[in-house]
């Protein structure tokens, strides 16, 4: 006799199954077994791994496979060093605008903004490098807070400076800018993916 | 939220940290045991693998490779060691835990959770999972009682992705089949 069961009956009653959890004090049982001996990881096996690793042609550390802690904080590094350079590019191209007479409210604190946000960066990363545990969702809000940053200071230079042609050279720099944070976002977002992939 | 990802606690445990291995051990100790205590049928069975499995991933961790997931690598190292273990013929019937006064099990299968299934049909479904061939059960598992991606049940068994998917309704269809049969 035929009872009709069907395939998602039996997903669902795999569901409702009880979890099972393994005895109390398993993790010492397992520490305790360890003892003091260490990882084997001879300079062969180094050798080995080094050459057996999955690789990709846009490894290098970059982007592939899991990120690291010391990655992510690098990469806010490397912007903080960008805004930097950007910063240096702004105070010297600034001189030779002033030096025409041309006066604006806000482009004269281009600058400043763009060491702010290279010194922001910094700390960022050097922090993400240092602290023994990471806050994922302060770096992610500090990340929203450039991207917010960025369009408005944008948007202020533009009604400043009132020059329609100034729209088309801020344009790719905001949306450069953006793109910025979205990577760092993504990368932030990569970093916390490798933690329990699994739900049960 | 505060986290540490897998890979700064690998790192630091081959420089030297080995207490950190305990963090890796309490967050995956609930999947590999599970996947023992399924594949095996037996309580005490699944600790002996899940203990194991940690030991022998400690012991091998200098040769992980870093780009690929912790949790995937640890996860076939308890699978290789499962298998051999069913290979060696040591499986226990499931029902031994499940009428094993003194199974810590006891308590879990008398939760309200539980009570929503009768007793009887999953007596039925643990039977009828262990009827299954290794292949077909060990996909079950992976997806269904622990609900793994394809991507991660391809990865730990070594198939491609359309392989991995056929093999977990190949199972789930041939685990219906043995229900109906056991009901029947």
């Amino acid at each position: 006799m035929k009872t009709g069961i069907k395939t998602e009956d039996i997903r669902e009653m795999i569901q409702k199954t009880p979890v099972i959890q393994p005895p109390e004090g398993f993790t010492d049982r397992v520490m305790d077994q360890i003892g003091l001996s260490s990882p084997h990881y001879s300079p062969a096996d180094k050798i080995v791994s080094f050459f057996t690793q999955s690789r990709s042609l846009n490894d290098l550390g970059f982007l592939a496979g899991n990120i690291t802690k010391r990655q992510c904080g690098y990469y806010f590094i490397f912007v903080g060093l960008f805004y930097f350079i950007v910063g240096l590019v702004f105070s010297r191209s600034l001189e030779a605008v002033s030096s025409t007479g041309y006066q604006t409210m806000w482009l004269p604190y281009q600058p400043e903004f763009s060491f702010a946000v290279a010194i922001g960066f910094a700390l960022f990363g050097i922090s993400f490098i240092a602290s023994r545990s990471v806050s994922i969702g302060l770096y992610k809000f500090g990340i929203f807070i450039y991207v917010g940053l960025v369009i408005i200071n944008s948007m202020v230079l533009q009604m400043d400076m009132n020059i329609p042609v100034v729209a088309f050279a801020l344009l790719p720099l905001t949306i450069g800018s953006v793109i910025i944070g979205w990577f760092l976002f993504y990368v932030i977002d990569r970093y916390s993916h490798n933690f329990i992939p699994y739900k049960r | 939220m505060e986290e540490k990802n897998d890979n700064d606690i690998i790192q630091s445990v081959l420089e030297g940290d080995r207490d950190l291995y305990a963090l890796l051990v309490d967050a995956y100790k609930g999947p590999i045991f599970t996947l023992a205590y399924r594949m095996t049928g037996s309580y005490e069975d699944a600790d002996d693998l899940a203990q194991e499995t940690f030991i022998r991933a400690f012991e091998n961790l200098g040769r992980f490779d870093q780009k690929r997931t912790f949790f995937t690598w640890l996860y076939t190292i308890g699978l290789n060691l499962v298998r051999n273990h069913v290979k060696r013929g040591k499986r226990i019937s499931v029902l031994k835990d499940r009428e094993d006064r003194h199974s810590p099990l006891r308590d879990t299968l008398s939760s309200p959770e539980h009570s929503m299934v009768s007793d009887q049909m999953m007596g039925h479904l643990d039977i009828c999972l262990h009827r299954l061939s290794e292949n077909l059960k060990e996909a079950i598992v992976m997806r269904f009682y622990q609900e793994l991606s394809f991507e991660d049940i391809a990865q730990i068994s070594g198939l491609s992705l359309s392989a991995a998917k056929m093999r977990v309704y190949r199972g789930l269809e041939k685990l219906r089949e043995l229900m109906e049969e056991q009901t029947g």
